[in-house]
């Protein structure tokens, strides 16, 4: 036997089993393809409020605010809203996993438990990202219409700003969920970050409406990379913002990422579970 | 009613530390919205021909009927469940209102921390705009009116979940229907259109709920008192109608438990 060989194989199914998990939850997620549909009501819904509300500020005053004008700044609230709205709560089950104990039965399977909620979070992602995505253009192009000076070869780029911006997203979220190895509530922490995403990550609004100093604290913040960044991108694309702010996008990611395994090994050595 | 809410508080009280940070982080959540509109008002001066403080009157009676509704009628978001799944039995059984025993038999703990968002804002809006002079008149409104906000709020959703009794699950629809309550709640009715106006001074009461009480706020008057407290006794009238007709439809279930 050829040992080489046979580690490569192990590794390759060491992938493997993880790319299994993801096509699984896919295949789960698909089948309640229209349920997702329907359950969008509520991003329709958010999106009809925003459009009356910014149809009325630009009604008011000038035709632009900080360079967007009505379209643009309803298709950036549609980007951010599908970053936000296609995140599966896989954080909830991994607080509730270590907090009730249930993790003592996760580590001594065969993957690493990082990596499989990993592969969880893109089996689920996938579905509610495509919905989402249906659903944003539909309401984009239904409220205002196209958007101008877009350019569709730019989109590959801007897809993939989004799916690192969503995966920022998760990996925080995984950081706050891994606390529950040491603090017995952690709720709190996750709508602490939601609303700093909300807020100085820019989903609510761009944060190019901010008063300058506070721009230049959100440039610096790792929220504004899940949403602010992204969403910027798709309405208004430059190269030269692409290849600056991307890099940082992929940099906190690795970060994120990092701290979260970092936490992990940190918790489950520490990791006491009473009861049988 | 109030030894529910007495019994419901010493339960919260068992778990205080979880208590208080689900308070506190419901407030600290709820203000990050104090955030969007500050910055909205600092690009423009009117938004719907609100300004800064006027929305935040909203946010504030909002917010204080919300969590008013779900710390006293806690349940009230069950209601659904416990129909379709034979569990008023024991409710029926007691020598109580079955309405009011059903609803105030839960409360919800981060609704504590709406209130106290929306008391703490209606107290720093008062402060800054009148002196303690009229203050108590502007106290006395505010509380009558998140009263019967919070009453109206409850009357329909009980409303709405009461249908189950006839067509099954409509629970997503009560989920949904408190989404458009309390989003529409939070902005001014003047960013509307017309249409959608006057669906929100009857179909949806929010006009009831927050934009009548923000005008009374603004310049007092009876009449929108006498409105506010006459549209909260239609509703909550409504509310028993349609449940204690629905309760004729009821099936109990077959269910054994102990209900302590």
């Amino acid at each position: 036997m050829d040992y080489s060989k046979q580690d490569k194989f192990l590794k390759l199914g060491n992938y493997r089993k993880y790319l299994e998990v993801m096509k699984i939850t896919f295949s789960n997620n698909i089948v309640y393809f229209w349920s997702f549909l329907t359950g969008n009501l509520f991003f329709v819904f958010i999106m009809f409020v925003y459009l009356m509300l910014w149809t009325n500020i630009y009604a008011a005053g000038s035709k632009t605010l900080a360079g967007f004008d009505l379209t643009s700044m309803i298709w950036y609230l549609v980007v951010t809203e599908i970053i936000t709205l296609s995140r599966p709560n896989i954080h909830v089950q991994i607080s509730n996993d270590v907090k009730q104990g249930d993790i003592a039965y996760l580590l001594n399977k065969p993957y690493h438990y990082i990596t499989y909620n990993l592969a969880l979070f893109v089996g689920n992602f996938g579905t509610k990202f495509f919905v989402n995505s249906l659903t944003g253009l539909a309401i984009g192009f239904l409220f205002v219409g196209q958007l101008s000076h877009f350019n569709g070869g730019h989109l590959p780029l801007i897809v993939a700003s989004i799916l690192v911006g969503c995966l920022l997203n998760f990996f925080i979220f995984m950081c706050l969920a891994l606390t529950a190895f040491w603090l017995e509530e952690n709720q709190a922490f996750f709508w602490i970050y939601s609303k700093l995403v909300f807020t100085l990550g820019g989903m609510l609004m761009p944060i190019d409406l901010f008063p300058g100093w506070l721009q230049q604290v959100a440039r610096y913040l790792p929220f504004a990379y899940v949403t602010y960044v992204p969403a910027k991108l798709a309405v208004h694309f430059d190269m030269a913002a692409f290849l600056r702010e991307f890099p940082i996008q992929v940099g906190y990611l690795a970060v994120f990422a990092a701290l979260s395994y970092v936490l992990y090994a940190g918790g489950a050595k520490a990791l006491n579970v009473n009861g049988g | 009613m109030w030894a529910y809410i007495q019994f419901n508080m010493a339960a919260h009280m068992e778990y205080r530390v979880s208590f208080l940070l689900q308070t506190l982080g419901m407030a600290l959540n709820n203000s990050a919205f104090i955030f969007f509109w500050w910055i909205l008002f600092e690009n423009v001066s009117r938004i719907g021909g609100y300004g800064f403080k006027d929305v935040m009157v909203l946010w504030s009676l909002c917010s204080t009927s919300f969590g008013l509704a779900f710390i006293v009628f806690g349940n009230v978001s069950q209601l659904t469940r416990l129909i379709l799944a034979g569990e008023l039995d024991s409710f029926l059984l007691q020598p109580k209102d079955v309405l009011m025993n059903v609803l105030c038999s839960k409360s919800t703990v981060s609704a504590w921390g709406d209130l106290a968002y929306g008391v703490l804002l209606f107290g720093a809006i008062a402060i800054s705009q009148h002196g303690l002079v009229d203050i108590w008149l502007y106290v006395g409104l505010y509380v009558v009116f998140s009263l019967c906000a919070a009453l109206i709020f409850t009357s329909v959703l009980t409303i709405v979940h009461t249908l189950s009794f006839y067509l099954g699950d409509f629970s997503a629809v009560a989920n949904l229907v408190t989404e458009f309550m309390i989003t529409f709640s939070i902005y001014p009715d003047g960013i509307f259109t017309q249409w959608l106006r006057s669906l929100l001074y009857t179909l949806l009461p929010i006009g009831f709920l927050v934009y009548i009480p923000a005008q009374a706020l603004a310049r007092p008057s009876f009449g929108s008192l006498a409105l506010v407290v006459g549209a909260c006794g239609a509703w909550m009238a409504l509310a028993y109608f349609a449940f204690y007709r629905g309760l004729k439809r009821y099936e109990s279930g077959n269910l054994m438990g102990v209900k302590v």
